[in-house]
């Protein structure tokens, strides 16, 4: 009985049953019945009336037709709207995700790739994302995610193409800021003072240039690989140095002075490799990244 | 007496009221004067004595004109009223304030994931914009991407990039005209809704220590079912016969059903009181059976929607019909809008 709007419950609908939620619904199973047809969509503005107009579109999340096989996506149809894969990562624990490469997409085989992550510390656990990208280059859909240990030996110098690894290391950092120093005439203490934002590292590394391979350092290699390494070095662009403690550094030489040292030479190879970088910016920052030549992805965001 | 030194002022608005500060080591201030001049001719414009401890002489608003360039100077009283002299002389410029506008109107819904913004300025007296930058907030008016401070041209503007659907955001305009003045757009609303492409797609990242970087492999992931047998029983290549005891197919990879959503099954031979259908998230299970009972029109069946999680069910039935024959197959059809669940069911070809 509804008296003024109400009934005994209160309202018309307290009557009704909890709603109960289910989402991210990820299986569905069919048994004891013969079944011709399976379609689910996120339409729920067409009429609620059998047949539901199957055509694939965006809205479409699977659609099974039995036709001998269990198939139920198409991915065909993904092909013509979607243009490219965006490959990105982040620190575990970030928010601000750096873009690495884009893939285009043109055909099923392109979906298939391998690409390398180079800017990596180690010690440190990466969540990595492949993002498909609308045919209008921009619109970005589903972000398809898995995390890694990211951790290796030693010291490598690397940018986007070349990248040289080596042991016995010493890196000595030190931190700069610019200052001024003020004495007042009727004052005790002189007043310091900080007119820019200037704040960097500046790095004196030394290190020995030896390749690895099959876990075994390549002592015969070791001359070739070390005068290759020094032309890397003195190629006039910002590298980045990364360690097998975790730190890293986007950097450049400041004097082009890449020094050997071989008084501690006890066998082929063994040769001391000295140089002094600075800090140039910023190597977990995809604009400092790309303005540094170091990947081709240009930022995101604009804003 | 010492002098006051009066701080320098940036251009303003002489539609506005006006602070000028001042600094003074000395008595307790008890009244200030500020003597305000027009530059092209040295004509005293105002002057006026404000009694306040405050270190602050406030010009009314109207008091002077835009686009005319003026200096002042500034002198204290002390509790015996006796006047200092003057401060140093200051020279500012008033102008009209600027306007600066984007082509984003309030609470504009944006069908995409980036939004191009064109910023126009403009001046009714002349100043010109140094520098502007422009501010993207979250719904909740918390700073989320700002530009660096970008110089004026002739053409401005921007692109914000990577808007997440279903989202709200405000956008926001600063900026710096030469003269130091500031202008804004305000805090404008806009509403973000679009497709989202999805494609599932194996990530596997893989660290390689001997070379210091990791490698990430993508694999594409078609929808493709599983069943119990291996190879389930197709009837003329057009269906999947799951009658026999034990016998399904399952869907569980490659595919996630987030809020409402529509499913149309077609079926035939329905067996009673078994779970025809079983949806879940891994947590909650929605399951249809059908159903036959005795009703006062004789037997008849109907299918039961059941949604449950560890406390609650929801059941919703479709109306009753005559049982159905081997061959008669049915449209089936759910519907979740806001977490409440539809079922009908028509016969197919009937």
């Amino acid at each position: 009985m509804i008296f003024l709007g109400f009934n005994a419950c209160g309202s018309e609908k307290s009557a009704y049953q909890t709603p109960v939620s289910l989402d991210n619904i990820n299986k569905i199973e069919l048994s004891n019945g013969i079944y011709d047809d399976l379609f689910v969509t996120n339409n729920v503005l067409q009429d609620f009336t059998a047949p539901l107009n199957t055509a694939w579109d965006w809205n479409t999340i699977l659609h099974a037709e039995f036709n001998g096989d269990l198939l139920a996506g198409n991915v065909n149809f993904m092909l013509s709207q979607i243009s490219k894969i965006r490959c990105k990562y982040r620190e575990y624990g970030f928010s601000d995700w750096i873009t690495f490469d884009e893939v285009s997409i043109t055909n099923v085989e392109d979906l298939v790739f391998e690409r390398y992550i180079r800017f990596n510390k180690s010690k440190t656990t990466y969540d990595v994302a492949l993002v498909p990208i609308f045919a209008d280059e921009q619109t970005e859909g589903n972000y398809n995610i898995t995390s890694v240990d990211s951790y290796f030996d030693g010291l490598f110098v690397l940018d986007k193409d070349y990248s040289y690894n080596a042991v016995s290391v010493e890196i000595t950092p030190t931190k700069n800021i610019i200052s001024g120093l003020l004495t007042p005439l009727d004052g005790k203490y002189p007043v310091v003072f900080h007119n820019t934002s200037i704040n960097y590292d500046s790095l004196s590394v030394k290190c020995q240039f030896i390749q690895t391979i099959d876990c075994e350092l390549n002592k015969d290699g070791a001359l070739l690989y070390r005068e290759n390494a020094k032309k890397f070095l003195t190629n006039n662009m910002p590298k980045i140095l990364k360690y097998e403690d975790g730190r890293i550094w986007l950097a450049d030489i400041p004097d082009n002075q890449v020094t050997d040292d071989s008084s501690q030479y006890n066998f082929e190879g063994y040769t001391l490799t000295s140089w002094n970088f600075v800090e140039v910016g910023d190597p977990n920052s995809q604009e400092d990244l790309y303005e540094n030549g170091l990947i081709d992805i240009a930022p995101s965001y604009q804003v | 007496m010492s002098l006051p030194i009066l701080a320098i002022q940036s251009s303003f608005d002489a539609l506005n009221d006006r602070r000028f500060n001042f600094n003074y080591q000395g008595n307790q201030v008890f009244k200030n004067r500020l003597i305000v001049y027009k530059a092209s001719d040295n004509s005293e414009i105002y002057n006026q004595i404000q009694t306040s401890f405050t270190l602050y002489h406030t010009l009314p608003a109207n008091s002077l004109q835009n686009g005319i360039q003026y200096s002042a100077k500034l002198s204290i009283f002390d509790k015996d009223n006796i006047e200092s002299d003057f401060s140093n002389s200051i020279a500012f410029t008033c102008h009209k304030t600027p306007v600066i506008t984007i082509n984003v109107p309030n609470n504009l819904i944006v069908q995409n994931s980036y939004l191009p913004i064109n910023v126009v300025y403009s001046s009714s007296d002349g100043e010109v914009l140094d520098n502007w930058r422009l501010i993207l907030y979250d719904s909740g008016h918390s700073v989320i991407k700002s530009t660096d401070i970008i110089l004026a041209s002739s053409s401005m503007g921007t692109t914000i990039n990577g808007l997440e659907n279903s989202k709200q955001y405000y956008v926001e305009v600063i900026g710096t005209t030469v003269n130091k003045m500031t202008c804004t757009t305000g805090q404008i609303a806009f509403s973000v809704t679009y497709i989202e492409p999805t494609v599932f797609s194996q990530v596997i990242a893989t660290n390689i220590p001997e070379d210091g970087v990791i490698k990430v492999e993508s694999h594409m992931i078609d929808i493709e079912g599983k069943s119990v047998p291996d190879s389930p029983i197709y009837i003329n290549n057009n269906e999947v016969d799951l009658t026999t005891s034990g016998s399904k197919v399952w869907f569980d990879n490659g595919f996630i059903i987030n809020g409402d959503f529509t499913e149309q099954y077609v079926l035939r031979n329905p067996l009673p009181y078994q779970i025809c259908i079983n949806t879940t998230n891994g947590v909650e299970i929605m399951t249809v059976k059908y159903m036959l009972g005795d009703f006062d029109t004789g037997e008849k069946a109907y299918f039961l929607l059941e949604v449950k999680n560890k406390v609650l069910t929801v059941r919703v039935a479709t109306e009753i019909f005559d049982p159905l024959q081997v061959s008669q197959s049915v449209y089936l059809l759910i519907r979740r809008v806001n977490n409440l669940y539809a079922i009908k069911y028509s016969l197919k070809g009937g």
